[in-house]
């Protein structure tokens, strides 16, 4: 299609030019008329792409003067009935109206109901036939009843009066009786109850997994109640329901929440736990207050040979845990038998948080020796590029298959064999998730973006941070990564974007779409943004500009809610550079890096004219070129070159300089004066659309390199190639482009004067594995 | 009929996603004019393929650098070679898979399909991990001189056709 388009392009270039030929030959006066443009410079600021600054958001992207946000408090009393996996809450929720307007009617969030037998959800992708089918998904698809995983809500009301509502699959609208007005309170209750769903057979983030060896399950239950919707200046109330993909927009408030489980039952969850003396034991208390002063390794508070005792229990008793939170935006706890759990203390800017684990002994002995370790890591670093961790504790619970965050507490993947073995990957990956998932206490718990809108805002900003947090644990934890040297991450370096950039464009989305509308989640919303704010950092802006705008970014929006805007002009507002190039490239487009040198010239300096000096200076209107100083470059290779002139300096190939030289110069000065020797004009073109600084490293004969970058500005009147003219004093024998790799150049067969022999992967691996 | 029907309306019934999971792979599919050859490179998340080779062959097969070489190779031969088949104008020809290496979380595999003429039109089955994974979801770009063309093969359509005419 490309290629027939541009044939048809040179058809009608050659066609329309002789047109008009004729017509000037035929009427020399009449007028012919190009067509106009609007602005396409890759450098005109985003007017369009933004909204307009106003008093809730100021131009600088910080909140402005009429900022608000409205709050929900939670009272809950919740029971888990073990023995029949079903969920029960009653709860009391008061919504603060802190914005400008009345209210008419409250928007609660029923995330469950994306599980009812008649979720819409289960009918949102298309389809075709599948010639085979598993005979499971068979049955489960084809012959039993669906899954009843929905809320049933069975009582909305204020005061004993029930309150009229209407559910819209996952979100339910609560009618008032007359419209909460500016400045406001209004409490209400909402009874519920629903069956808990297998996370492992649905892959959901909540849910429990059965241990069929023991008969015990292991619950991390979220998105289990009646949750307020946000209302703010941007969305009004958020009105897009939960598909799946695009995950939640929550307000923050203060939680007292009170779980009922089986009385053999090991909890925790997000907020502090109020009678940690009711539901621990004497020997979990003592070691709780040793774990307080323990900053280098965990200490266990239930032991694994405690847990597996614990399994055989099947207490028919119950205990109440108790738990408070306040500013958090959700709430999440993980409750089972077969917990063993470990703590250990560590000290941010100052304040002691304990770093938590809880995991079945089916996560040991990798979760022991790792998992807390790595909670505390992460806090630490994270705190460092942000904020001080304003909580009092961060929990990782292993949890088979997940990856999945709330305040305080996050469920992790990574699960030995049997035998109690694991591999690298299965080892790296626990790693990895914990930190991710602890990291997204950051992002966005407490810098709350909208996620339902907006995936990169959490995610590709906390897979960016996850990156420096790994590299940095394998600085405080050498032994823990050995052999290698450095943390081996998966996201984050350029070149491992390049895959996906380079790919089909019909099957990549911009950064800036929403979670449920694009084709490969994992590098729209992860990969791609962490990638470019890394190259933000390493190679746009350097760490001080970075690091000072993103932590503005982060301290003016804790607590509080951004959009993309309110990020984008931090950014700059702090660095005082424009980024608008780089936000709409990387994240309004779906455009790659490709650079390349097209071309590489060799000039002689010489004192004759040539012709094309001559037709310079004809243009200006000299006639005698005796009359000015002037000096000529030849290009070697052409036909005026002359081969003699190559081992002289340009002072001997050019007398007329060395003469200008000698009358407006003392020999002192002359002595200072670089003397170059070699001429070069090189052109580097860029096939790719977006535009990046020209990262250049010159090599000369001797060996030695130089590298210049030029900024990213050489693109902004000539967006496909730019020259640069270089005088050196040392033969230039090699030009590369991005040496290191540092732009997600997408190919690097042009990046290389002379060019490079290319490397073709598969022909390599064929002739690698033949010897 | 009504039960045709029925299925084309349930199949789409697939599970949902958990957080951080995406079931997907990409193969680049690449005509070598000199070898006359089809060149696969696919790439592959190894603990979905790894889960796979445990759940169809072997409990015990893991995936590392260390891992039973010989078994590990059988299998995938096997596998591979079976769920992704390759018809050049309208004839069908043999894939072989050469073998892989790792490269972090994701394996790199193989594959040629040797002596194959210049064509017209490519079909292209891949359904790998599509037997463990429904929502698995296969990316084929095809390079053929000069012109790339892809194919995105999920929800029970894994194979497509594509045309590269002069």
């Amino acid at each position: 299609m490309r290629k027939i388009k541009s044939t048809l392009l040179v058809c009608f270039l050659i066609f329309s030019a002789g047109v008009f030929a004729q017509d000037e030959a035929a009427a020399p006066k009449e007028e012919t008329s190009q067509t106009g443009h609007t602005n396409q410079n890759k450098f005109r600021q985003l007017y369009q792409e933004f909204s307009t600054p106003n008093q809730y958001r100021t131009g600088a992207g910080a909140p402005g003067e009429a900022y608000y946000q409205n709050q929900a408090d939670y009272k809950m009393d919740i029971e888990l009935d073990d023995k029949n996996q079903k969920l029960s809450g009653y709860e009391t929720i008061t919504y603060h109206n802190n914005s400008p307007d009345a209210l008419e009617y409250l928007w609660v969030q029923l995330d469950q109901n994306i599980r009812s037998k008649n979720s819409e959800a289960k009918l949102k992708d298309g389809s075709g036939v599948s010639a085979v089918t598993q005979s499971s998904s068979f049955v489960n698809d084809y012959m039993e009843e669906p899954f009843d995983g929905g809320f049933h809500i069975e009582e909305v009301s204020k005061d004993g009066k029930a309150l009229p509502y209407t559910i819209n699959f996952t979100m339910m609208r609560v009618d008032l009786p007359q419209p909460l007005k500016a400045g406001e309170s209004f409490s209400f209750n909402i009874k519920w109850w629903y069956n808990v769903n297998n996370h492992v057979t649905d892959r959901a983030r909540s849910g429990y997994e059965h241990f069929p060896e023991d008969g015990n399950n292991v619950y991390v239950i979220a998105q289990f109640f009646p949750r307020m919707g946000v209302y703010n200046d941007v969305e009004g109330w958020q009105n897009m329901q939960f598909w799946g993909s695009g995950e939640f927009a929550l307000p923050f408030g203060n939680y007292e929440v009170n779980i009922t489980v089986p009385a053999d039952h090991i909890l925790d969850g997000t907020g502090e736990i109020q009678n940690r003396k009711d539901v621990y034991s004497k020997d979990m208390m003592k070691r709780y207050e040793q774990a307080k002063k323990s900053y280098d390794k965990p200490v266990v508070i239930v032991t694994q040979a405690e847990a597996e005792a614990a399994e055989k229990g099947f207490s028919d008793k119950k205990k109440t845990w108790k738990l408070k939170a306040e500013m958090v935006r959700d709430f999440a706890f993980a409750t089972s038998r077969k917990f063993v759990v470990d703590m250990m203390a560590v000290k941010v800017m100052g304040k002691d948080i304990m770093a938590e684990s809880l995991y079945p002994k089916e996560g040991n002995p990798l979760w022991g020796d790792y998992s807390t370790k790595v909670v505390a890591s992460t806090i630490k670093s994270y705190s460092n590029h942000t904020f001080q961790y304003p909580y009092h504790k961060a929990i990782s619970v292993h949890a088979k298959n997940q990856g999945m965050e709330y305040p305080m507490i996050c469920w992790n993947y990574g699960r030995p064999e049997k035998d109690g073995t694991y591999s690298d990957r299965v080892k790296y990956g626990m790693m990895s998730v914990i930190i991710h998932e602890v990291g997204h206490n950051f992002f966005p718990m407490i810098v709350n973006s909208d996620e339902r809108q907006w995936g990169w805002m959490d995610e590709g900003i906390n897979t960016f941070v996850q990156y420096m947090a790994e590299q940095e644990f394998g600085q405080e934890y050498p032994e823990a990564i050995s052999p290698n040297d450095a943390y081996p991450s998966r996201r984050g370096i350029p070149s491992k974007i390049v895959p996906y950039m380079k790919g089909d464009q019909s099957y990549i989305a911009p950064i800036m779409s929403n979670p449920e509308n694009v084709y490969q989640l994992g590098n729209n919303a992860y990969g791609k943004p962490a990638t470019a704010l890394n190259i933000l950092r390493e190679t746009v802006m350097g760490h001080d500009l970075f690091d000072y705008s993103f932590q503005t970014y982060s301290h003016r929006w804790m607590f509080k809610h951004p959009t993309p805007e309110d990020f984008f002009r931090t950014m700059e507002d702090a660095s005082g550079v424009d980024l608008d190039w780089f936000w709409r490239g990387w994240f309004y487009g779906t455009d790659y890096v490709d650079i390349g040198i097209k071309e590489v010239k060799k000039f002689q300096v010489t004192d004759k004219v040539t012709k094309e000096g001559q037709a310079m200076l004809d243009r200006y209107g000299v006639t005698d070129p005796s009359s000015i100083d002037a000096v000529y470059v030849v290009e070697e290779g052409s036909e005026e070159y002359n081969a003699d002139l190559k081992d002289k300096s340009p002072l001997e190939n050019s007398p007329k300089l060395n003469e200008y030289l000698m009358d407006n110069f003392t020999p002192e000065e002359r002595a200072k004066l670089k003397n170059p020797k070699y001429f070069y004009q090189v052109t580097f073109n860029k096939p790719g659309g977006l535009v990046m600084p020209l990262i250049v490293e010159y090599t000369y004969a001797d060996g030695s390199t130089k590298n210049v970058t030029y900024p990213v500005q050489v693109w902004r009147k000539n967006d496909k190639e730019v020259s640069k003219a270089i005088a050196s004093d040392k033969e230039i024998t090699k030009i590369v482009v991005d040496p290191n790799l540092e732009t997600a150049d997408v190919n690097l067969d042009n990046n290389s004067w002379p060019q490079n022999a290319k490397e073709d992967k598969f022909e390599k691996f064929k002739n690698d594995t033949d010897n | 009929m009504k039960y045709k029907l029925l299925l084309l309306f349930l199949i789409g019934l697939t599970s949902f996603k958990a957080n951080h999971k995406f079931y997907v792979s990409v193969t680049e599919v690449k005509y070598n004019q000199k070898d006359k050859s089809l060149q696969m490179i696919s790439r592959i998340f190894v603990d979905d393929l790894e889960d796979l080779l445990q759940k169809r062959y072997d409990k015990t097969i893991v995936l590392s650098k260390n891992e039973d070489k010989r078994k590990v190779t059988g299998y995938l031969k096997k596998y591979l070679e079976q769920k992704i088949t390759v018809e050049v104008d309208g004839k069908t020809y043999k894939v072989n898979y050469l073998g892989k290496e790792y490269e972090n979380d994701t394996a790199i595999l193989y594959l040629e399909v040797p002596e194959v003429p210049q064509f017209t039109s490519i079909k292209i089955q891949n359904a790998v991990l599509a037997d463990l994974f429904p929502e698995q979801k296969n990316l084929v770009h095809v390079e053929y001189r000069g012109e790339i063309k892809s194919m995105v093969l999920a929800d029970g359509k894994l194979e497509d056709v594509l045309n590269f005419n002069d």
